[in-house]
């Protein structure tokens, strides 16, 4: 028998097998499948926010509120001390009155407040930019003089709270990840159960195969295969589910998860890459190849032969 | 005495042993399991080609022991078994499969596959020898129909009587024209008749030169067949003997006895 006709008997053995157990098989296939939904789940929402932070990131800078009364002259110094520096690409220097109406273009319901006469004045500010590649450890130095600056009253930092949000983004990727690797346990443990199970049942058919003359692979051989169909329809099966949540939040008019909305951009704003989903549909047929793998290991120890104990 | 037995393909697989002579030969064979009982000691014989013998002696007098160590289910404590020229008890286990494909086996029971129809029990070892599905199929309704079943192929086993199922597990073990055939009391559940017919196959299938060995304490049998008989007696060779003419040597099979 060559390799393409063994395939063939394997194939149509896993397939005699799927089809005579279909509801067992079919336990293995979801329970696969939850897991790598969840898994999934976990890594469409990081995948999004981990692209809106590095989108952030991109834009975010670093905001010197100036100081009530500061001085031109101290400004402009300031400013060109700052443009000395090899991390600062760029300084927009925001007046009160500009800053007054930025605050009136983001929030109009508080124009009244904005227009009030007797209101504290906005004060004034310089908006640094920075290179890219900056976190916030290394412009630690520039907040710093920034803050010594007797012309500055305030610093603000996008950086700091950008690399709290990248923490908070890891824990939650790690939870989904650990999440979806206890539930992906659980799934081999079932396909563990289901394929041993066939063996147990077919223990006396294995006995039939060796007495013929089936070799080892070829007993073997369509177990392995069933446990690699069932992990890769479990895979399929949570790709599709995710398709699915992820088309329906974004054709849903309105709401937290819908197209456009913030929240709905920030955790559905794009799919999750290809190499992504292999992944999943990987897991799936390695959890598949791992339950038969370890059922077969405990029904078909030892060697082809009767002998009593 | 008219059927005949399905011819090989013309493609023979190649991990099948060469068709083989069916001479099987004992060399001070002890078998000792791990509780060390002995099934067997010291057994010493030789079968022909061709032979119809019969082995004989009350329960745990070491017949399915003897006939585990021909197929390779057991491996001797110490001498040696061999098997058309090889050494079974040496034959590393990857081996074994390929040596039981030219081993016809029957038991007590007939160990059918049950999800499988006597069709497809039967087809399973031109299956994975390999062999096109056409001649997959020919040889197993050749085998069938040689032990009177071709009606019965597409039943289950369960739908099948005793004896039937009896009979397909013949087909299944003579499908590749094996050069030995063993059957371990394989007339233990069915009634004289039925026994009968049984025999009357084994020895068509000896009539074209099958080596058939045959384990059984029927003694009702042993009178009506003649055959070499060999007797053990608490794991050891008791007795050798002939009796009567070669049970189904016939002129018309060519096969010299």
């Amino acid at each position: 028998m060559n390799v393409w006709q063994a395939l063939g008997y394997f194939l149509r053995e896993a397939l005699l097998s799927l089809r005579r157990g279909w509801k067992v098989s079919l336990l293995a296939v979801l329970t696969i499948a939850v897991s790598l939904f969840v898994g999934g789940l976990f890594l469409l929402v990081t995948h999004n926010l981990q692209l809106a932070t590095a989108r952030w990131r991109s834009e975010a800078r670093i905001i010197a509120y100036l100081a009530a009364g500061a001085q031109q002259a101290d400004i402009e110094s300031l400013s060109a001390s700052l443009m000395a520096r090899p991390e600062v690409t760029g300084i927009v220097r925001v007046s009160p009155e500009e800053a007054r109406e930025r605050l009136r273009e983001a929030f109009p319901a508080l124009e009244d407040i904005v227009e009030d006469p007797g209101a504290t004045p906005l004060p004034g500010s310089l908006e640094v930019s920075t290179v890219p590649e900056a976190d916030s450890e290394s412009l630690q130095p520039l907040v710093e003089a920034l803050e010594a600056s007797s012309t500055v009253d305030l610093v603000d930092d996008d950086r700091a709270w950008l690399g709290r949000l990248d923490t908070a983004v890891a824990l939650a990727r790690g939870a989904g990840l650990l999440l979806g690797a206890l539930l992906l346990a659980a799934a081999v443990f079932t396909i563990y159960s289901v394929i041993r199970l066939s063996a147990y049942l077919y223990r006396e058919e294995i006995g039939v195969m060796r007495l013929v003359g089936a070799t080892e692979a070829m007993i073997r051989g369509p177990f392995y295969l069933e446990g690699l169909m069932q992990g890769l329809l479990g895979g399929a099966t949570s790709i599709l589910a995710l398709g699915a949540l992820w088309l329906t939040s974004r054709s849903v008019g309105s709401g937290p998860l819908s197209a456009g909305s913030l929240t709905g951009d920030l955790v559905f704003g794009h799919f999750l890459p290809g190499t992504v989903l292999l992944l999943l549909l990987v897991l799936g047929a390695l959890a598949g190849l791992l339950g038969a793998s370890l059922s077969l290991q405990r029904e078909m120890a030892g060697r082809p032969t009767d002998e009593p104990a | 005495m008219s059927r005949r037995l399905p011819e090989l393909p013309s493609r023979v697989a190649p991990e099948t042993y060469p068709p083989a002579q069916g001479r099987i030969r004992f060399a001070q064979v002890t078998k000792r399991f791990r509780d060390d009982t002995r099934a067997l000691t010291e057994v010493s014989l030789e079968i022909d080609p061709g032979e119809f013998t019969f082995v004989t002696g009350p329960s745990g007098a070491g017949k399915t022991t003897l006939l585990s160590l021909i197929y390779g289910a057991m491996v001797p404590t110490s001498g040696t078994v061999l098997v058309n020229g090889r050494n079974v008890g040496a034959l590393p286990v990857r081996k074994i499969p390929y040596l039981r494909r030219t081993i016809g086996v029957v038991f007590q029971d007939s160990r059918l596959i049950r999800r499988k129809t006597a069709l497809e029990n039967v087809a399973y070892l031109p299956r994975i020898l390999g062999l096109p599905t056409k001649e997959q199929r020919r040889l197993a309704q050749d085998a069938l129909a040689r032990v009177g079943l071709a009606h019965r192929m597409n039943a289950f086993p369960e739908q099948l009587s005793g004896g039937e199922q009896q009979r397909v597990a013949i087909a299944r073990a003579v499908v590749n024209r094996p050069s030995v055939l063993l059957a371990d009391e394989p007339t233990g559940n069915l009634d004289p008749d039925l026994s009968r017919e049984i025999f009357e196959l084994f020895a068509e299938l000896n009539g074209t030169g099958t080596t058939v060995l045959v384990a059984t304490h029927d003694h009702s049998i042993l009178k009506t067949i003649g055959g070499r008989i060999l007797s053990l007696k608490e794991g050891r060779l008791a007795g050798d003997e002939r009796r009567g003419p070669e049970p189904y040597a016939s002129a018309d099979t060519g096969v010299p006895k």
